[in-house]
């Protein structure tokens, strides 16, 4: 038996029929000796076995052993055996895993450590070193064939594949980094702030064409790190400066990258073929859609129906509340007239141009609608309707943000007038309330004509405050729909921009290259051994499933303290975490250095 | 000096001593540092010698109370007058003008007195309280409320006017809690001079004037709601001010001329817009309150209870010489 020997453990290699020297071994096999015989009784060695029922034990008296037995890890298809999970997704923080340490308390109870020194000459299976070499078993083996030069099925056609690849490389790199250059200047344009505004903030469809290409951009450092395992290990003080969002040289950490990258190859191949499909049933009832767009959601919905509300709200005594007539009609008014002139803008002017203008104009929208679903896919498709939706009811928040300040206004003035009328006043330095009769008679009290007019002011204000709130009601719940249709779209753009579809595939395939922990079953035990198997566990769906549906939850809401606000006149708006969406795909922060990867090559 | 001291000990039930006739013993003292020939409990007729019972409490004499409980009747007949003339306005149809215009005259008259007497008399506090309204402020108010009448006149016109009178009912009675009628009664002990301390009627001011807009949105035209207002204010505001100046400058007969003839008014006006039996009631509670009320407040003194001697935690005395 050929393995390694680590204090008390030996690990099994390979095994030769006749007694093997093994000198001046390559440097990556170093530390292989014979370590024992099986079925020959030799006393040179430590470890004697003898086989029996397919399964090995002690010719000699031993007490307390284990024999694990286990499947070598293919390493050509990224198996491995690792005591941390594969780390998939991140959030862009360490997460504490509760669950491990109720594990380790429960340890504790049955064999404290906190007693024992850490005996130098004891090793356990769950060190490093140990499964290093358990799981590169399956390539030392190869090694010692080659080193044996023993005749074997060594695939000489990789070697042939691999020298092809050398010569047209130069090309083909050449072409990437340009690829690279052009993208990253592209993701600084659209990221380009002027007044705080950029494109990515103003559109949904330049948010999605962010994110796309600085997947894009990310994709040959991907590829290279799982293709070359020195990237990972070696010296290159680039995976650093890209502020990964979880680094770790560690081995298990970063095999994540042949998951994700083919994960988002294929999401990006559906997004397409989706788009595609969606562009047809367009294309084929564009006439139908306009219609419908124009008379339904145009002219009915965002119009009439908006006007038939404020003026139910404004002069009919609305659900039986008797609000102010000359207020609510003079509000209803002013709104009327607005969104009288929008219609004008919007609706009327569109269906008076000439045809051949408006042929043109829909002959535009058309062309732009298939660029994006061919180039993009379905996901910048949704990104367009998100932004037809902001443009559409441009009006409505218009009137929800003028009817939230006129609210919060009048909240405010109530507020301090209430404090004039107990005759008190607000400290602002103070941040408290004051009585005024704290201090000298008459030298900083009300005069009677400032109560008398703090006084009427505030009962106009009180009194006309049910009028207003039904204003700004009214608007906010409308406003509430069109968020509410907002939120929907983005959560079907999360779905197809971020489902671990090739996870969930892999798991089912092939479930050992999804690496969650290391798992041991009982065989039996005989004669004080006891022989175990190691095998690896996979990720269960829970935890390939939870940060994917974190994001519904996390990266953007609306609905934090929403009564609260609707109640202080505060403005409620969707709330975005874009950064988690980068961090989910283990994106780079500095994306403009990944060009300098090559030279790692 | 020979007392015969023949006392019984409570304390201790079997035992009792009496001290032989014949022995000289000196009085008991009050003073701790001294050895008496007494025992540590004993309990001598003079300890309470030194107990003052009330002498902190104020003593009031029956006329100064009705003269005090009249105020709240002075008070209340203002606001009775805003409410009657209201109704008057609302329900019969008077008009506006001829009150208000008494009203803005008389008030003006009034200030002019008190502010002239202030001047005569040049009392230290007086540029202090005077300086209270004058005439800038006035203006101000007047030319506001004039621009503000139109939206005050619709304010509550979608309510029904059961909830408004409801409403109105409401602030009167929180009005005359909150009022400050600044009893003269009501000073310090051991000051003879009866000097009245300032007037501040901040929330009674407020709940008057939110009244008068209450009842006024009921009203059907602009300068109707306008002169009611003015009105509302002179009486409830203004004049409680005025009355408040006549007695600082202690001009009691005006003070009483104000009282009756506003009490005369106030009961002409029960009797034509709500009958003669209303009257009779307002009459009969008007005089408990003025009669009844302050002997009963003087029944009510003899529970008080307030004790003091000589045992008192006293201030030291440094003396600097």
């Amino acid at each position: 038996m050929v393995g390694y020997k680590y204090n008390n453990i030996y690990v099994v290699v390979q095994l030769y029929s006749y007694e093997i020297q093994l000198k001046h071994l390559p440097q990556h096999l170093n530390g292989l000796h014979i370590i024992g015989t099986i079925n020959i009784p030799n006393p040179n060695y430590e470890l004697q076995l003898s086989i029996k029922d397919k399964l090995p034990y002690f010719l000699t008296e031993t007490k307390d052993s284990f024999i694990i037995v286990f499947e070598p890890p293919n390493f050509r298809n990224l198996e491995y055996f690792s005591i941390d999970a594969i780390l998939l997704q991140s959030t862009g923080k360490e997460s504490v895993n509760p669950k491990k340490k109720e594990l380790i308390e429960k340890l504790e109870i049955v064999e404290p450590l906190a007693g024992k020194k850490s005996d130098p000459s004891s090793s356990f299976i769950s060190d490093d070193v140990i499964l290093e070499k358990i799981n590169l078993v399956l390539k030392d083996r190869l090694d010692l064939k080659v080193w044996n030069k023993e005749p074997g099925d060594i695939v000489n056609v990789s070697k042939y594949f691999n020298s092809i690849m050398h010569s047209c490389l130069g090309p083909i790199i050449f072409l990437v980094k340009s690829l690279q250059t052009i993208i990253i200047f592209f993701i600084k344009l659209i990221n380009y702030e002027i007044y705080s505004y950029s494109l990515v903030t103003i559109s949904q469809v330049f948010r999605q064409l962010d994110l796309r290409l600085q997947q894009l951009n990310y994709f040959p450092i991907q590829f290279l790190c799982y293709q070359n395992k020195n990237l990972l290990y070696g010296e290159s003080k680039l995976l650093y400066e890209l502020k990964l969002p979880i680094f770790n040289a560690n081995l298990n950490i970063n095999n994540s990258n042949y998951i994700n990258l083919f994960n988002s190859l294929w999401l990006i191949f559906n997004d397409i073929v989706f788009g595609i499909t969606m562009y047809k049933l367009i294309f084929e009832n564009y006439d139908i859609i306009l219609r419908t767009l124009n008379e339904d959601f145009i002219k009915k919905y965002l119009f009439s129906e908006v006007l038939d509300i404020i003026s139910w709200i404004s002069v009919n005594h609305p659900a039986g509340f008797k609000l102010n007539i000359e207020l609510g009609q003079f509000m209803g008014d002013l709104f009327g007239w607005t969104l009288k002139f929008w219609k004008f803008l919007v609706y009327d002017a569109i269906q008076n141009l000439s045809p051949r203008f408006r042929h043109q104009l829909f002959y535009i929208i058309n062309l732009l609608l298939k660029i994006l679903c061919y180039t993009g896919g379905l996901s910048f498709l949704l990104g367009f309707f998100m932004d037809m939706i902001n443009i559409l009811t441009i009006h409505i928040y218009c009137f929800y943000y003028t009817s939230t300040k006129i609210y919060k206004r009048q909240l405010d003035i109530i507020k301090s007038l209430f404090q004039l009328f107990r005759g008190k006043k607000y400290n602002v330095l103070r941040n408290r309330i004051d009585n005024l009769n704290n201090y000298e008679d008459d030298v900083s009290s009300f005069e009677i004509d400032q109560f008398l007019l703090g006084t009427l002011l505030f009962m106009i204000l009180i009194l006309l405050l049910p009028t207003v709130f039904a204003f700004y009601l009214m608007f906010f719940t409308i406003q509430l729909c069109v968020l509410i249709s907002k939120n929907f779209l983005e959560n079907v753009q999360i779905l197809a921009n971020f489902t671990p579809m090739f996870v969930l595939l892999l798991k089912l395939k092939n479930s050992n290259r999804l690496q969650g922990g290391i798992t041991f079953k009982f065989l039996e035990i005989k004669n004080y051994t006891c022989y175990l198997k190691l095998s690896n566990l996979s990720l269960s769906y829970g935890e390939i499933l939870v940060n994917f549906i974190k994001l519904f939850t996390d990266s953007k809401t609306f609905r934090d303290s929403l009564i609260q606000f609707f109640l202080q006149g505060e403005l409620i708006s969707i709330k975005h975490n874009y950064v988690m969406k980068f961090h989910y795909l283990m994106l780079p922060e500095v994306y403009d250095k990944t060009v300098n990867i090559w030279q790692y090559l | 000096m020979l007392r015969h001291e023949g006392h019984i000990r409570h304390d201790s039930p079997g035992i009792v001593h009496t001290s032989s006739p014949l022995k000289r013993v000196a009085s008991w003292k009050k003073l701790l540092y001294l050895k008496q020939a007494y025992p540590d409990n004993y309990t001598d007729k003079s300890f309470l010698s030194q107990l003052k019972r009330n002498t902190t409490v104020a003593k009031y004499s029956y006329i100064s109370l009705i003269e005090d409980f009249s105020l709240i009747i002075l008070y209340v007949s203002s606001l009775l007058l805003v409410v009657l003339e209201f109704s008057g306005i609302y329900l019969h149809g008077w008009s506006c003008i001829l009150p208000t215009f008494i009203t803005t005259i008389l008030s003006i008259v009034g200030f002019g007195i008190v502010q002239f007497y202030d001047r005569l008399i040049l009392s230290s506090d007086s540029a202090s309280i005077t300086s209270y309204l004058n005439l800038k402020s006035f203006i101000l108010i007047v030319f506001i409320l004039l621009i503000l009448s139109p939206i005050l006149k619709s304010l509550t016109k979608s309510s029904a006017s059961d909830s408004v009178w409801a409403l109105s009912f409401v602030l009167c009675l929180f009005n005359t809690i909150s009022h400050d009628y600044s009893m003269n009664s009501s000073s310090t002990h051991g000051k003879n001079s009866q000097v009245l301390s300032a007037y501040k009627p901040t929330l009674s001011t407020n709940i008057s004037l939110s009244n008068a807009i209450v009842l006024a949105s009921r009203l059907t035209s602009t300068s109707q709601v306008f002169l009611f207002i003015l009105f509302a204010i002179q009486i409830n505001i203004l004049l409680p001010l005025f009355d408040f100046n006549v007695r600082r400058l202690k001009f009691r007969i005006l003070h009483l001329i104000l009282f009756i003839s506003l009490f005369t008014v106030v009961n002409y006006l029960i009797f034509k817009l709500l009958g003669f039996k209303i009257l009779i009631y307002w009459i009969i509670s008007v005089v408990f309150i003025v009669f009844g009320m302050p002997s009963y407040f003087l029944f009510l003194q003899r529970y008080k209870n307030e004790l003091q001697g000589p045992w008192d935690i006293h201030k030291p005395i440094i003396n600097r010489n």
